[in-house]
């Protein structure tokens, strides 16, 4: 009888600091869903990288006040060895319907730069996001605002581009993957990420296309194969022993609704896209649409 | 930031959330300060404007901090390190090229709004390069002008005992 009580109060002593932990971990930090996937291949460095992006479908009513839904563009810097900085172009929306773009460095989990920029509607018809520049420390952005369906066929977009507010001393993206500590980093990553776990079955479509990034040998914008990724296998950079992973918790219920040579479509729907799943299995070269 | 150790490799894990808002980003302590630059309107209408110079009053104000971030902050206007192009009927044009502000340097102080004043040269260029975004792209409403600031303060934060400070502008539409 004692030794079921002493172990009554074991049980109840580890649920209490387990819960303990978890609550101060979700008062103070981030837990954002992010869900994406990445280029996978070799190691590779570039100064550019593009992703053109769009909302097939999107209620955002079912977007909470004051919280998001984006989708983002991912890159880790070089110098030309991995530095620990990650460069991220997000697109958000809110419940209003209106979509900013956030340019923002990090340093490992350190914010570093961040930029506020006003970028339309949901319903506008597609967005590319670049980021580029890196050579001399100091990235720049940009944004073709695609906003009208006439602007769009007659490639006009309104173009925006602003210079990070610091310089980091890279002087290169990198592109691909590499084992560090038997850890798969994915240094190009492309997905979605949310304040919190808003979703509604079909109420949301997020679309990622032309990714790619500028080969420095050939000259030519360059696609690799695509496989999906996980925050919880996210890894895009690290710092000695300090691993980097995107967002804060896996993305439950979002899958690929269709997907095909460098091009995906995430759902929200009933099912979860696992790590490592094939988006599509072809690498190949095109120009980016606001180029042609 | 959540952190935890991989047994196996001794690696530790950590998370890079994006940022969407100031608030957001200070609310999680990624930063320790917030400047807004509010203007006075957020919508300019093209068929109110006469040829010539419009001037706006723009708001800054050091809206937040914590310990240790700065009691005040120089706060400078920089045009050169943003670009907004939109179609004209020769090529693009540079909106930023139309846009100045006065003072461009301004020192704000806790819970304090200063007044600055944004200059639009709405010239005969510019003036037909937004109708022809209207008759030609059916754009009705373009996000256009947007506000670039800095504060030095932020230079090397590796060195300063506190965070990021934010600077969120509220950017201006131009319609019909």
């Amino acid at each position: 009888m004692k030794w079921r009580i002493k172990s009554y109060i074991v049980v109840f002593i580890i649920t209490l600091i387990l819960s303990l932990s978890n609550t101060t971990i979700i008062d103070i930090y981030a837990q954002h869903p992010y869900v994406g996937g990445y280029f996978s291949g070799d190691t590779i460095t570039t100064s550019h990288v593009i992703m053109g992006t769009n909302f097939p479908i999107m209620f955002t009513n079912i977007i909470p006040e004051n919280e998001w839904i984006s989708l983002v563009l991912s890159v880790a810097g070089g110098n030309p060895s991995v530095s620990g900085y990650v460069y991220q172009s997000g697109l958000f929306v809110f419940r209003n319907g209106s979509v900013i773009c956030v340019p923002q460095i990090w340093y490992g989990s350190t914010e570093k730069w961040y930029e506020y920029v006003n970028s339309g509607d949901y319903n506008y018809i597609t967005w590319y996001l670049e980021i580029f520049g890196i050579t001399d420390g100091v990235a720049e952005y940009a944004i073709y605002i695609y906003d009208t369906f006439s602007s769009y066929i007659n490639n006009y977009p309104v173009v925006k581009i602003i210079t990070a507010g610091i310089d980091t001393d890279d002087n290169v993206f990198i592109i691909g993957n590499q084992y560090k500590s038997s850890v798969k980093m994915k240094f190009l990553q492309f997905g979605v990420e949310a304040s919190m776990q808003i979703g509604e079955r079909d109420k949301w479509d997020i679309q990622n296309y032309e990714i790619g990034y500028f080969d420095l040998n050939t000259g030519q914008w360059t696609y690799l194969p695509g496989y999906s990724v996980q925050h919880d296998q996210s890894y895009i950079t690290y710092i000695g022993n300090n691993f980097y992973g995107i967002g804060g918790i896996n993305y439950n219920n979002v899958d690929k609704y269709i997907s095909s040579d460098d091009s995906v479509r995430w759902r929200y729907t009933n099912t979860t896209i696992n790590t490592d799943e094939l988006l599509w299995k072809t690498s190949g070269i095109y120009t980016p649409y606001p180029f042609t | 930031m959540l952190n935890y150790l991989r047994p196996k490799e001794k690696i530790v894990v950590k998370n890079i959330p994006l940022i969407a808002s100031p608030w957001e980003g200070f609310k999680e302590r990624y930063g320790d300060g917030i400047v807004i630059i509010k203007p006075e309107t957020n919508a300019i209408y093209i068929h109110n404007v006469s040829l010539g110079l419009v001037k706006l009053k723009l708001y800054v104000k050091y809206a937040a901090r914590r310990d240790p971030a700065p009691h005040s902050l120089e706060i400078i206007f920089d045009f050169n390190k943003s670009s907004t192009l939109i179609p004209s009927r020769n090529g693009y044009i540079r909106i930023e090229d139309y846009l100045s502000i006065k003072p461009n340097k301004i020192l704000v102080s806790e819970n304090q709004s200063v007044t600055v004043y944004l200059y639009i040269n709405f010239t005969k260029e510019l003036v037909d390069a937004v109708k022809y975004n209207i008759l030609v792209f059916d754009r009705k409403d373009m996000p256009i002008i947007d506000i670039h600031a800095y504060t030095p303060a932020n230079n090397a934060i590796e060195s300063k005992p506190y965070k990021y400070i934010y600077i969120y502008s509220v950017g201006i539409r131009v319609r019909p």
